[in-house]
C-alpha cells in the first residue's frame, strides 16, 4: 500500500505520543490506537495487514535478496477496567483488565467506553469507616464507578456490561519530562511508528503493534508465529522505581532501571532469559555510537518477549525498554532524552544486526 | 479563595469586612435600625497537604485536615512552589509503585501518607530551586460534568457551600432586608473550625446558619446515613442545632416547594455550627448541608440542583426574617 | 561411567548460559560419529537414523543441559551481590551454598539476620565474593552462577549438584553409544531452559515434529524420613512416569515402556508425582500432539547442591532405552 508520493511530514515525537497516550484502547478493544497505527504507517508499508485478534503487521521489503525476515513489536494495549453490570441505582460494578492495582483507583476520574464519558471511582469518606478500615485497601468488587446516572435505566443508555474503561490522564510535557497514561506502551508504538518510517534494512522488517499484552502477551504470539523471523526486538517502557530508599535502608537495590539513564537493554525478566549475544550487539552498538544506555535490572515483570521467544523452533529476542516510573497507574512520568536514545540505538543496532543473531 | 471571593461579592453587598484569621465576610444591612443580625457561615478551607521535606527531588508531605491516605497513590496534584517568589504551580503526581514490583505484603497495605511522595518529574536542582518546605499542594483533577446534573471536582466541600452562600446574595440583591445579614466565608474548618470561633465572637449575631456537605448516597456507606443526590439540601436536627431554626428553615423549605430531606445528628454536626453553637454566651444555629459523594477526595460529587436550591432556601429564610423571630427562639421545644 | 558423569555434573550449565555443557555435548557426540545442530534457542541434536528408510518413526529424547542456579540483579557499594533465582531454588537452602560464575569466581551466600529460617526470602539474601567494595567485584548484573559442590561416590550412589538433570544427558549419551540398531529416526535433543519452565523444549520439539517423544529426568523419591508419601525409592530401579502435576504420560508408550523393561529384564518402578513436571509436557503440546512420556531417574534432595542418585538405577535406565528402541514402537 505504499504511495509513490513523498509522505507528509511526521508528526513530532512528543505530539505523536500525546495523540497516543490520549487515546482510550483497554486490552481486547484496541480500536483507537490501531486507527491511529494505520494511519501513520500505511504510506510506508509494502504490505500491511490486521490479524485475527486485531495486531497490525506492516512490512517493509528489504533491500537484499535473502529474504529474511526480523520483526519488532510494540502493544497497542493498557490496563484498564471494563464494567461488569449495571446496577439498580446506576453505578457500575468493575473489574480490572491487566495488572492494576486497586489501590490507584480509588478516588479517580476515568474515561468510559469509546465515546470517553467521564465517570468517578467513588471512595467511602473517611469519617464513616470503622475502625482499620482505612488501612486496608478497597478491592475492585467493592469499588463502583459513577457516571452520574441515578438509575439502572438511565444509566443503560450510556454504557454496557463489556464497556472498558481508563484513567482520564491529559498528555503533559514537563519540559522534557513526559506525563501521561499509558505510556507503558504508547511510547513503544510511537517508537516503532518512528522506527518503520525512518528506515529500510537488509532484511523484510514488520512492525507488529500488537494487541492484548497486558492479558497475557496474546498478540505477539500469533504475529510471531505467522511472521517467524529469524529475530526479534521488543520495544517497551519498563519500571523505573529510583526513588529516595526506604526509610532504614542506605541504598535503594531494585530500582530496577532509572529515569534520563538513556535506553534500557534487559538482561533477564519473568518470562525470558534474553540470548547474550544479542544483548551485547546492542550494548556494543551504543557505546560505539555514545548512545546512552542502562542494563534494565534482572527479575520482575514480563513482556511480548515472553510470547515471540517460543514459538516455532524458537526465536532469538531482545528487548529494548523506555524506563518509566509509575506506569499502571493514572500518570507515568518518561524523559524525552530516553525515548530518543532507544529510536536511535534500535535504528543503529538493527542496521547492522548479524547475520546469525541467535547464536553466542 | 479570599481575594476571588471579594471580587465575587463586592457588587452584592454593602460592605467586606472580616475576623482576625482570615475569615471573609459580606455585610447586607438592614433597612431599619434596630435589627436582628445573622450570621451565615460557609468553610473556604479545604483538606489538602503541605511539603514537610525534600529528598533527591522528590516531595515528602502532610496533610492538612482528614486526607484519605487510599486515594493517594496515582493522583494528580500541583505544587504551589514559593522559594522563587511569588507562587507557580508545578505539575506532580503522588508515587505508585507498579504491581510487578512489589511483593505480596506490600500490596495488602495502603501506603501511610508519609510514606508518599510528590514527583514533579524536574532534576533535584531544578525542584531544590523552587519549592521549599510549607507549600501548598492540592489535588489537579478539573471539574467535570457527569450525566447532566452532577458536577464532579476536588474541594466540592466546601466550595458547593460557598457558591449556595454566594447564591443567596446574589438573591438577595436588591431586596430590603429586616435583619442584618453577615456571609462568612470561614477559615480552618478541617482543622478546628477556628474560623467559625471567631466570626461568631466577632460578629456576635442571634442566629447562625451552617452551611456545609453531608454524606451523599454511595456504594460503602450503609443507606441510612446518606441522602440521594439531586433531592435538595438537608436540613439538621440535635443537640448541636436549635429546634426552633430547624423548624423555620422547614417551614420556609415548604412554603417555597424546596425539597428538604430531615438530617438526625444525635451528637455534633463536624461544622462550623459546633463552635458557633457555644460561642460567647451561645447562639442559636440551623445547619444546611449539600449531600456529597467521595468526600474528602479528589472526586468529589453534588448535584447543581442541591446547590441552588440550598442558595434559595438561605435566601427565602433570610428575607422571612422580621422581629417576631428573636421571640421564636426563646422558644426551646 | 562415573568420570563421565563428573565432567557433566561439574560444568558450568544454569539456565540461560549452557554453552559449556552444549560444547561437552558436542565433542562427545563427535567421537560417536554423530552429526549436531543447534536450534535459534540453543538445543542441541544429533539425529540417528542409520540405513535409508525414509519412512520412519520419529522419536525424540529429550534430557535438559541446564540446572537451577543464580543471577545477580544488584552489587551494591559494599560490593555484596543481590540475586534472584534461576529456576526452582528455594531460600532456606541457599544459607551457606557455594556459588561459582562462569568465569570461576566463587562466592557464599548469606542471609541478613532473620527469626524465622523458613521464612527467608531472596531479598534477606546476598552473594559474599569476599571483595572490598564494588570496584573489587569481577562479576556484573547479570551474570549467572550455579552451586558449587564435587562429586562423591558412596557405594553404588553418587551425590553431586546438577544430576538434575546431566544424569539425563550421560544416559542420552551412553545409549546412543550403546545402540547398535532401530528402525527409528532417532533424535537425541539436549534441551535449554527446562528449569525456568520448559522454554526450550517446545521450540525443539516443534522443529523435529516427532511421533513419539520421551523426556529423562530426576524425580523425587519417597524413601527418607518423613518423606511425603511416594512410591519411588533410591535402588529400585529407573521409574517410568504414569503422570506428574503438569502431563499423564500416554498409556500405550508406558506399556512399550514397561515391555522394553520386562524385555531387557530391568527392574523398573512405576511414578506419580504429585508436585513438578518435565520437559515431557512441553513435548506433548507440540504442534497437533505427541504422544509423550518419560523415565525418572530417582533422585534424593532435588535442587539442593548434594543430590543423589542410584547408579543400578541409570544403568537401568539406559538399558531400559537400548532395548526400547531396538524393535518398533
Amino acid at each position: 500500500m505504499k504511495r509513490a508520493s513523498a509522505t507528509k511530514p511526521a508528526m513530532a515525537l512528543p505530539a505523536l505520543i500525546r495523540q497516543l497516550s490520549e487515546a482510550v484502547a483497554v486490552s481486547g478493544d484496541e480500536h483507537a490506537v490501531r486507527s491511529l497505527v494505520l494511519q501513520a504507517v500505511q504510506d510506508s508499508a509494502d504490505k500491511l495487514e490486521v490479524d485475527a485478534l486485531g495486531t497490525v503487521l506492516a512490512t517493509r521489503t528489504g533491500t537484499s535478496r535473502r529474504r529474511e525476515r526480523v520483526l519488532a513489536a510494540a502493544h497497542m494495549d493498557e490496563v484498564g477496567v471494563m464494567i461488569m453490570s449495571i446496577e439498580s441505582d446506576g453505578l457500575l460494578a468493575i473489574e480490572a483488565v491487566g495488572g492494576l492495582d486497586p489501590r490507584v483507583l480509588l478516588g479517580k476520574q476515568l474515561w468510559v467506553g469509546r465515546q470517553r464519558l467521564p465517570g468517578v471511582v467513588g471512595a467511602t469518606p473517611v469519617h464513616l469507616l470503622k475502625d482499620d478500615e482505612e488501612k486496608r485497601p478497597v478491592a475492585f468488587d467493592a469499588m463502583r464507578l459513577d457516571i452520574g446516572a441515578g438509575s439502572r435505566e438511565a444509566a443503560a443508555k450510556l454504557v454496557q456490561p463489556g464497556d472498558r474503561a481508563t484513567f482520564a490522564t491529559s498528555f503533559r510535557n514537563l519540559g522534557g519530562t513526559l506525563r501521561g497514561k499509558a505510556l507503558d506502551d504508547r511510547v513503544g508504538v510511537a517508537l516503532l511508528i518512528e522506527l518503520f518510517r525512518s528506515s529500510r534494512f537488509e532484511f523484510d522488517f514488520t512492525a507488529a503493534f500488537t494487541v492484548q499484552e497486558e492479558v497475557g502477551l496474546r498478540g505477539a504470539q500469533a504475529a510471531a508465529f505467522a511472521i517467524d523471523p529469524v529475530a526479534a526486538l521488543v520495544l517497551e517502557v519498563t519500571p523505573a522505581n529510583d526513588l529516595p530508599p526506604q526509610p532504614g535502608e542506605t541504598e535503594n537495590v531494585r530500582y530496577n532501571t532509572r529515569l534520563g539513564h538513556g535506553a534500557a537493554l534487559s538482561l533477564a525478566d519473568s518470562s525470558t532469559l534474553y540470548p547474550r549475544a544479542l544483548v551485547q550487539h546492542f550494548a556494543a552498538i551504543a557505546v560505539r555510537d555514545q548512545i546512552p544506555f542502562q542494563y534494565r535490572q534482572p527479575g520482575g515483570g514480563g513482556n511480548d518477549s515472553g510470547g515471540i521467544q517460543r514459538r516455532r523452533s524458537g526465536i532469538p529476542v531482545v528487548a529494548l525498554s523506555v524506563p518509566g516510573r509509575y506506569i499502571h497507574s493514572p500518570a507515568a512520568l518518561v524523559r524525552l532524552s530516553d525515548v530518543r536514545a532507544a529510536l536511535q540505538l534500535a535504528r543503529a543496532a538493527l542496521s547492522e544486526l548479524p547475520r546469525r543473531p541467535a547464536r553466542a | 479563595m479570599r481575594s476571588l471571593l471579594r471580587k465575587v461579592w463586592r457588587p452584592l453587598v454593602d460592605e467586606l469586612s472580616g475576623d482576625r484569621i482570615g475569615s471573609l465576610w459580606g455585610i447586607r444591612r438592614a433597612a431599619r435600625r434596630p435589627a436582628g443580625r445573622i450570621l451565615l457561615a460557609a468553610h473556604m478551607d479545604s483538606i489538602g497537604m503541605l511539603v514537610t521535606r525534600i529528598q533527591d527531588g522528590f516531595l515528602f508531605f502532610a496533610e492538612i485536615g482528614g486526607i484519605d491516605a487510599r486515594v493517594l497513590p496515582g493522583a494528580l496534584v500541583q505544587v504551589h512552589a514559593t522559594r522563587a517568589g511569588g507562587s507557580t504551580p508545578l505539575a506532580g503526581v503522588i508515587t505508585s509503585r507498579p504491581p510487578h514490583v512489589q511483593t505480596a505484603d506490600e500490596k495488602r497495605k495502603v501506603t501511610p501518607v508519609h510514606e508518599l511522595m510528590v514527583d514533579l518529574g524536574l532534576s533535584a536542582a531544578q525542584t531544590a530551586s523552587r519549592v521549599q518546605i510549607g507549600d501548598l499542594i492540592v489535588f489537579a483533577q478539573p471539574p467535570v460534568r457527569l450525566g447532566s446534573d452532577l458536577l464532579m471536582a476536588p474541594a466540592l466541600d466546601n466550595r458547593a457551600s460557598i457558591a449556595a452562600l454566594t447564591g443567596c446574595l446574589a438573591q438577595l440583591r436588591g431586596h430590603a432586608l429586616q435583619w442584618d445579614v453577615i456571609a462568612a466565608a470561614t477559615v480552618q474548618e478541617e482543622e478546628g473550625f477556628a474560623g467559625a470561633y471567631s466570626s461568631a465572637f466577632a460578629a456576635h449575631p442571634d442566629a447562625a446558619i451552617a452551611i456545609d456537605v453531608t454524606f451523599g448516597r454511595q456504594a460503602g456507606p450503609p443507606e441510612w446515613k446518606t441522602f440521594k443526590l439531586g433531592e435538595g439540601p438537608t436540613v439538621s436536627f440535635g443537640p448541636n442545632l436549635h429546634p426552633q431554626m430547624g423548624a423555620a428553615l422547614m417551614e420556609v423549605a415548604a412554603s417555597n416547594a424546596i425539597s428538604c430531606p430531615r438530617d438526625v445528628m444525635p451528637l455534633h454536626s463536624g461544622t462550623d455550627a459546633y463552635a458557633m453553637q457555644v460561642s460567647r454566651a451561645g447562639i442559636p444555629c440551623g445547619l444546611v448541608s449539600i449531600p456529597l459523594r467521595n468526600m474528602h477526595t479528589p472526586v468529589e460529587v453534588v448535584a447543581l440542583a442541591d446547590v441552588e436550591q440550598a442558595a434559595q432556601l438561605l435566601a427565602k429564610f433570610v428575607l422571612a426574617l422580621d422581629r417576631k423571630f428573636r421571640a421564636r427562639l426563646k422558644v426551646h421545644a | 561411567m562415573i568420570a563421565l558423569i563428573n565432567r557433566y555434573v561439574t560444568a558450568f550449565g544454569p539456565s540461560g548460559n549452557e554453552d559449556a555443557v552444549r560444547s561437552l555435548l558436542q565433542a562427545d557426540l563427535k567421537q560417536l560419529g554423530a552429526d549436531t545442530q543447534i536450534d535459534p534457542l540453543g538445543n542441541l541434536s544429533c539425529v540417528h537414523a542409520p540405513g535409508k528408510d525414509k519412512n520412519r518413526t520419529r522419536v525424540l529424547l529429550m534430557a535438559h543441559m541446564d540446572e537451577i542456579g543464580v543471577m545477580v540483579s544488584h552489587i551494591d557499594e559494599r560490593g555484596f551481590c543481590r540475586f534472584l533465582p534461576l529456576g526452582g531454588v528455594r531460600a532456606p537452602w541457599c544459607v551457606g551454598a557455594r556459588v561459582r560464575f562462569g568465569n570461576g569466581t566463587i562466592g557464599t551466600i548469606g542471609a541478613e539476620p532473620h527469626e524465622a529460617s523458613t521464612a527467608l526470602k531472596f531479598d534477606d539474601l546476598y552473594i559474599d565474593l569476599g571483595a572490598d567494595d564494588r570496584s573489587a567485584v569481577n562479576v556484573a548484573v547479570g551474570d549467572s552462577a550455579c552451586f558449587d559442590r564435587p562429586l562423591e561416590a558412596s557405594g553404588q550412589r553418587l551425590i553431586a549438584k546438577s544430576l538434575d538433570d546431566r544424569i539425563g544427558c550421560v544416559v542420552l549419551l551412553e545409549t546412543l553409544r550403546r545402540l547398535r540398531s532401530t528402525p527409528h529416526s532417532v533424535a537425541f535433543v539436549f534441551s535449554v531452559q527446562e528449569e525456568m519452565g520448559l522454554r526450550g523444549a517446545g521450540a525443539a520439539a516443534f522443529g523435529f515434529d516427532p511421533h513419539f517423544g520421551i523426556a529423562v529426568d530426576v524425580t523425587r523419591t519417597g524413601d527418607t524420613p518423613k518423606a511425603r508419601p511416594m512410591e519411588v525409592a533410591l535402588g529400585k530401579g529407573p521409574a517410568i512416569k504414569l503422570r506428574d502435576s503438569g502431563m499423564i504420560a500416554d498409556p500405550a508408550l508406558v506399556r512399550r515402556l514397561r515391555a522394553a523393561a520386562d524385555h531387557a529384564k530391568v527392574a523398573y518402578q512405576l511414578e506419580v508425582l504429585e508436585h513438578g513436571t518435565t520437559d515431557a509436557r512441553a513435548i506433548q503440546s507440540a504442534r497437533s500432539g505427541v504422544p509423550a512420556g518419560c523415565i525418572s531417574i530417582p533422585c534424593r534432595y532435588v535442587h539442593t547442591p548434594s543430590e543423589m542418585v542410584d547408579m543400578r538405577d541409570v544403568e537401568g535406565a539406559i538399558r531400559l532405552l537400548v532395548d526400547l528402541l531396538g524393535r518398533k514402537l
